[in-house]
């Protein structure tokens, strides 16, 4: 009787927690709730509170240092954060999805140089910040580094900094922290992240065999449609989004949340084996997701 | 154990889980639990049980965890009085965040792998961090952990092709706060970070590193193939 009541109570707690949760949503914020898998769900959760987290610390402090480093001019990253080591710049974090990530480095590698230049004396990781600074997006670079005792030469093709870091950076944009304003880093990326029109296409990479069934070598394929975006269809292959060649599912969202709002995109697909190019002026909602 | 009737021999929880299992079983056992219904009845529990057990995916523990447990144990020696209210502490509050789980969400629910910052050993640490907010995990505990995550996220070793934008959105979203942080980390060292406000960001990227690691196995279980 006594752990009937116990189960019971626990029930209840369970059911007022997640009813609760429910009520406090917009309809529409109801509605993706109620599409998304728990661990989206709580994805999404999380990545509000680590920009406002994050929002808040760059405000104090790390603001002004990324905007001097961008003002700079420095924008190639690697995608690592390092610290200073006896021999070495030691890698404390690897981005994922990051140039790192993608050529096999690993938190604990020690770097030791790079393109040749020793990264030694008081603090290597202050020398590679510097070495940085010669290096352009897109560039790559050869880190030497050492991993369980032995020396290896990696090639890591360096790349511009996420959009969520500075905001629309782009020349002219409302965001463009070279105008002077230097905008919360994480502004943008908390409006990317709510739902918009975006949210339900779904995305394929094609494969080589898939490729020459379009007639095309590479292209993300839109295998269902967003609901709400009467420009693309259910088959259309995407080949360049403004201007850029997408060369994954993943890496093609990042280009669509590049654009704000009143903004035009210029969508190169081919469809019916024919390639074009379509315009769409985005309107409120329609921004990546 | 039930109580029923009863004949020469009461069989022991292993004889049932023998005879669950079609393994061979003393006669005398076999012949009290044929003899009553409800020990049939416990038999027939134990198997749904395995078969639930059964259906549950392979997860592979978090590496090193039994050597960590077992340094943690030892270096904070528990009377064994206290386990067993120990134990029924975590069993209930397991229940309780599968209740909450069940009536929160819907679909089919696969375990995950769950790291919180609570669950971080430091090097030099004499115990657990017992929870968030209870103890500060340090820098190098953070870092630690930090790695531990990046190496179970290769290890799923596996690149959606079929994907949902809102997932998609979701993992670059979560990757460009990484990248966000470890850009703050590596180049505020020219300027100088306060000692707390590097351990917030690592905290922040403990959670995020989670996060993702969540989604990817999420979606390499349902996707995967």
């Amino acid at each position: 009787m006594k752990r009937k009541s116990i189960f019971a109570l626990i029930a209840l707690i369970g059911m007022v927690v997640a009813v609760s949760k429910a009520m406090a949503q917009t309809p529409e914020e109801r509605a993706e709730f109620n599409q998304s898998p728990s661990e989206l769900r709580e994805a999404k959760e999380v990545l509000e509170a680590a920009a406002r987290e994050v929002a808040r610390l760059s405000a104090q402090v790390t603001g002004p240092i990324i905007k001097e480093f961008y003002l700079s001019g420095r924008r190639a990253m690697l995608g690592i954060n390092v610290s200073d080591g006896e021999d070495g710049a030691r890698v404390d974090g690897v981005t994922p999805g990051g140039p790192a990530a993608e050529s096999g480095i690993e938190a604990g590698d020690i770097i030791i140089a790079m393109d040749g230049a020793a990264l030694s004396g008081d603090s290597p990781s202050k020398l590679l910040i510097a070495q940085m600074g010669n290096v352009d997006p897109g560039d790559v670079v050869t880190l030497a580094l050492v991993r369980n005792g032995d020396t290896h030469d990696i090639e890591v093709t360096t790349r511009e900094f996420p959009p969520a870091m500075f905001g629309r950076a782009g020349p002219g944009g409302r965001n463009d922290i070279r105008g002077g304003d230097f905008v919360d880093p994480t502004f943008n990326a908390m409006r990317r992240w709510r739902a918009g029109h975006w949210h339900d296409m779904e995305l394929v990479e094609l494969t080589p065999e898939l490729g020459s069934y379009f007639g095309i070598d590479a292209g993300i394929l839109v295998v269902r449609a967003p609901s709400d975006v009467a420009y693309l269809e259910d088959g259309d292959v995407i080949l360049e989004v403004g201007g850029r060649r997408p060369n994954s599912t993943t890496h093609t969202m990042r280009i669509l949340g590049s654009f704000d709002p009143g903004e035009t995109l210029k969508l190169t697909i081919m469809r019916d084996q024919r390639r074009q190019t379509l315009e769409i002026v985005l309107s409120e909602g329609t921004q990546g997701n | 154990m039930p109580r029923g009737r009863r004949t020469d021999m009461y069989p022991s929880t292993e004889d049932l889980l023998k005879i669950r299992d079609s393994k061979p079983v003393d006669a005398r056992a076999f012949a009290a639990v044929n003899a009553d219904p409800e020990l049939w009845a416990e038999i027939k529990r134990l198997a749904e049980v395995k078969d639930a057990l059964q259906a549950l995916p392979m997860l592979k523990p978090p590496s090193e965890a039994w050597v960590k447990i077992a340094a943690a144990s030892e270096s904070h020696p528990v009377p064994s009085s206290h386990w067993l209210l120990r134990g029924a502490i975590a069993a209930t509050a397991a229940l309780a965040a599968i209740l909450l789980v069940m009536s929160s969400s819907e679909g089919p629910q696969t375990p995950l792998p769950s790291t919180t910052v609570a669950e971080v050993i430091g090097p030099g640490e004499s115990g657990w961090n017992i929870a968030r907010g209870l103890a500060t995990p340090t820098y190098t505990s953070l870092v630690a952990e930090s790695a531990r995550l990046e190496r179970q996220l290769n290890e799923i070793g596996y690149k959606p092709r079929l994907i949902r934008a809102g997932t998609a959105t979701t993992i670059t979203g979560l990757e460009d706060q990484i990248s966000l942080i470890d850009a703050q980390l590596m180049y505020s060292r020219v300027n100088g970070l306060q000692p707390g406000q590097a351990e917030e960001l690592q905290r922040t990227r403990v959670d995020l590193m989670n996060a993702l690691l969540k989604v990817h196995h999420a979606h390499a279980q349902r996707f995967g193939f």
